[in-house]
């Protein structure tokens, strides 16, 4: 997005220079940041936070919404947009989207926890955005689930990348699938023991960091003491030596990853090394196999990362338990350090896919579990008893089972409508909405074409028993808020963004034709 | 078997109609705010009175005397769903693929009256149904014409030897039998098409995808004075302008979300050129609305969408006397939608099968 913001500085003088020099003032009116306010009156106007309003007027100015009432005062100038007999909504929001994505990022690949789906992103696909549109969607949520880690979420506004900002966030929540991969075999045992490992290592990378960081300020203590004093400060040369109170000495002097596979500080820690020093060739491969093996077998790529250097050694990155199996003195750190001077601490080695699930685990970030059935929920819930996420899940089946849960853990649900008005599945969302649960729907579509179906989708949830306000709270506010941006769109009020769509018939009819859609006060679609 | 405690199920946790009440000689009536005319509109409701299976009258200001009555305040009463190409109860493989004209063969030879597709077929809304030979031969053989619920609660037959079912897509151009191309069959298929034994009520049925295999079969068909309708052709577009006036219907489904607009174009696109739309979905009603409510969203007028779902694959099936459209005389195979049957947050409040009403899901 960096990228865009250059052209646009560019084309904004020079589009002001034309206006000027040819039409004057007319066309900077209309199109530039002082066109003139548009009034969209007589329509019902459907907030999107379940309140209705009959004959109401909303007011656009720039690229938010100036007020939203009954019988406003038309301002001087603005374009009025006769809505009489119409709906009025909020621009809808798919959370779970694949719009945009490019086909080859959507099918195949493995996941990461570093990478974004943001980068994966082709912004200039005028004919998706105008599908969508054409649905009445004008922000989405696109996810990528090809593997149990698929990075984060971005939140993009449907809007011509010419120069726009489109991201409303760029690292929306992560993405955690279960059961629902994309091509590549899935195995729940092995999903649920990868999440909790690397849930485990990195909770135990952050405490090798804590500790990092509360030695390095005992060791600058020390140091000023030292300086002070003049005195002389015995050094534990011995690598493997645990530090000692009165003398730090390199905590973390391990070398990568040692941190992470140790014990929380103060437990008496013993160096645990990752490397294996050895000339037995059958031994190594035997041992290269295993790890191959192990790593094939579900042990996600950025976790058991195994690098051979040569046919010598062989050194494990990761905390994994396989890894204690191996011996290796630790690599020692500041060895040269004058015996007279307090050591200053090893540094543990920053390693980004745990800086990605230390975002999490600090509360920083959301995760968004797509979840297979009630097993895999009743999982998660005893997960989160040890590590309290900020969690979302994706899915809908079975969720019924455990509303009261969820509900008292204020976990939202993203329901996957079934389209199967048969299915029995089709009462989910009004079963979970019932219990107290937010429920928001996607048409999670495994095309981006399904996006622009979004409506139809939610008119299923309604058919199931859900309030026909509430199905649309699901597809607009409460979206808004899952996806972290509640605060610029979602509904119909003051200072959000000036999405709205303008629906000859209601929204949830078949026959419902979206007649004119604005995004962040340009009109987008008219027919 | 499960008929009697579902009927049970039904008149205890649903309110609307005892099925037994329905079967019985006294007249029942149905109160509605609206109902699907023969031409696909939504009209006024009224009263509608069923007796001895069949619809006596529609638009009543009153009920008859003696009728049990029954209100479905904001319902809309439309005819029963058809689906023309199913496998709904199919016992075993609905072809004989040795050979690749196999006209004697009939679909209602492979049909097991209590398969449990049948009930849910008619809870969805589908009343007829025809079971449909496969697409391995070039000729399948014949369809039968099934209605989802008998006075058993099992699925019946209505007629044993429906229209004929053609393939002429490459899926019945194997290579290991003979003919092995569309000329090479072409001799046989005429030679067939001339019997009068192949000559039934209703339209052909033959699959088909690409526009040169469209513009064949519309030839064969046509020099032998058959009416036909294209079963799911893919890429239609470059013949669409072959078929007014010679295809009598276009079959296509089912669609889902995922589905590209291009193929949900193709209902909008046929009903521009007056060709007419059957959707199926292998007798799954709400797949079948889905289907529906794409197309309209694509820009199907929802006249045509609605007969695409009742009165278009009634006629294709030669059904169109009993079933299709609800009409004084036909059989009372309806359905009371919460809305328009088109919208899919419509709920389905009752489903009568000649009469009979469909009990509603188990109650647990």
């Amino acid at each position: 997005m960096k990228k865009e913001a250059r052209p646009r500085r560019l084309l904004v003088p020079f589009g002001t220079a034309v206006a000027l020099a040819t039409f004057g003032s007319p066309l900077l009116a209309q199109f530039g940041p002082n066109r003139p306010p548009t009034v969209i009156r007589g329509g019902t106007v459907h907030v999107g936070n379940g309140d209705v309003l009959a004959n109401g007027t909303v007011i656009l100015r720039g690229r938010e919404i100036e007020a939203v009432g009954v019988d406003l005062p038309v301002p001087e100038g603005a374009n009025v947009v006769d809505a009489t007999g119409k709906h009025v909504y909020p621009g809808l929001i798919d959370v779970e989207s694949t719009l945009l994505l490019d086909p080859e990022s959507r099918a195949i690949g493995e996941g990461s926890l570093t990478s974004r789906v943001a980068d994966a992103l082709d912004l200039f696909d005028s004919d998706a955005m105008s599908a969508a549109w054409g649905g009445g969607v004008t922000t989405v949520g696109v996810v990528s689930r090809r593997a149990l880690f698929d990075g984060a979420r971005a939140v993009v506004k449907l809007k011509r990348a010419r120069g726009g900002d489109v991201f409303l966030r760029e690292e929306g929540d992560f993405a955690v699938t279960f059961g629902g991969n994309v091509g590549r075999p899935s195995m729940r045992l092995r999903e649920w023991k990868t999440f909790g490992e690397q849930l485990a290592a990195t909770q135990k990378y952050i405490e090798a960091w804590d500790e990092y960081a509360e030695k390095l300020e005992e060791y600058k203590k020390e140091l000023e003491k030292s300086a002070k004093e003049g005195t002389k400060l015995s050094a534990d040369k011995k690598d493997e030596a645990a530090p000692k109170p009165e003398a730090p000495s390199g905590p973390g002097a391990g070398g990568p990853g040692d941190g992470g596979r140790r014990g929380p500080g103060g437990e008496g820690r013993r160096p645990r090394p990752g490397r294996v020093h050895t000339h037995d060739t059958p031994f190594l491969n035997w041992l290269r196999d295993t790890l191959g093996w192990m790593c094939d077998c579900g042990l996600p790529s950025d976790g058991g990362r195994r690098e051979a250097h040569d046919h010598h050694a062989l050194t494990l990155t990761d905390g994994v338990s396989y890894a204690e199996l191996l011996e290796e003195p630790a690599k020692p750190e500041g060895g040269d350090a004058k015996k007279e001077e307090p050591k200053k601490p090893g540094r543990p080695n920053r390693e980004e896919p745990r800086e990605a699930l230390r975002k999490v685990l600090e509360g920083k970030a959301g995760v968004n579990v797509y979840y297979g059935g009630a097993a895999d929920l009743q999982n998660l819930l005893d997960l989160l008893a040890t590590y309290p996420l900020k969690v979302s899940v994706t899915g809908g089946g079975e969720a019924a089972d455990l509303a009261d849960q969820l509900a008292a853990r204020s976990i939202t649900v993203v329901v996957v409508q079934p389209h199967d008005l048969g299915s029995d599945d089709l009462d989910a969302a009004a079963t979970l909405a019932d219990a107290g649960v937010t429920v928001v729907l996607t048409t999670a579509g495994r095309s981006p074409e399904a996006t622009r179906h979004l409506s139809l989708s939610a008119a299923a949830a309604v058919a199931g028993g859900l309030p026909s306000e509430e199905a649309l709270a699901a597809i607009t506010s409460r979206a808004a808020t899952l996806l972290g941006v509640g605060d610029k769109v979602g509904s119909l009020e003051a200072g959000k963004h000036a999405d709205v769509v303008i629906s000859r018939g209601e929204l949830f009819s078949s026959s419902a034709v979206i007649e004119r859609v604005f995004v962040e006060g340009a009109s987008v679609l008219q027919r | 078997m499960l008929a009697i405690p579902l009927l049970a199920a039904f008149a205890i946790a649903s309110g609307p109609p005892p099925a037994a009440s329905l079967r019985q000689p006294a007249p029942v009536a149905l109160r509605v705010d609206g109902v699907v005319q023969p031409d696909g509109s939504l009209g006024a409701g009224g009263w509608i009175v069923v007796r001895n299976g069949r619809i006596e009258s529609l638009g009543g200001a009153a009920p008859p005397a003696g009728a049990a009555t029954f209100e479905f305040p904001g319902g809309i009463a439309c005819a029963g769903m058809v689906d023309v190409a199913t496998s709904l109860g199919a016992a075993g493989q609905l072809a004989e693929p040795a050979r690749a004209f196999t006209p004697d063969v009939a679909a209602a030879d492979a049909f097991e009256p209590d398969h449990s597709s049948f009930l849910a077929a008619a809870r969805s809304g589908v009343t007829t149904v025809a079971l449909t030979p496969s697409g391995d031969n070039i000729v399948g053989g014949r369809l039968a014409l099934l209605r989802t619920r008998d006075d058993h609660g099992r699925g019946a037959v209505l007629v044993g030897p429906g229209p004929l079912r053609f393939t002429w897509s490459d899926e019945a151009f194997p290579g290991d039998r003979v003919p092995t191309s569309r000329m090479g069959a072409l001799p046989r298929l005429r030679e067939l098409l001339a019997q009068d034994a192949t000559k039934t009520a209703g339209a052909s049925l033959v699959a088909v995808q690409t526009p040169d295999q469209i513009r064949t079969a519309l030839d064969a068909f046509s020099a032998a004075g058959r009416s036909i309708a294209l079963l799911q052709p893919i890429h239609p577009e470059d013949a669409l302008d072959l078929l007014p006036g010679r295809a009598q219907a276009v079959v296509l489904g089912a669609y889902d979300l995922d589905t590209p607009e291009r193929e949900t174009r193709l209902p909008k696109l046929l009903a521009e050129r007056a060709v007419p739309v059957a959707f199926t979905a292998n007798g799954d009603g709400a797949a079948l609305r889905l289907t529906a409510a794409l197309a309209v969203r694509s820009g199907l007028d929802p006249k045509a969408a609605r007969l695409a779902l009742t009165a278009v694959p009634a006629r294709l099936l030669g059904a169109d006397g009993d079933a299709g459209t609800l009409e004084a005389g036909k059989r009372a195979d309806l359905v009371v939608y919460g809305g328009d049957p088109l919208d899919l947050a419509a709920k389905i409040h009752l489903v009568l099968v000649g009469g009979a009403a469909v009990a509603k899901k188990e109650t647990p």
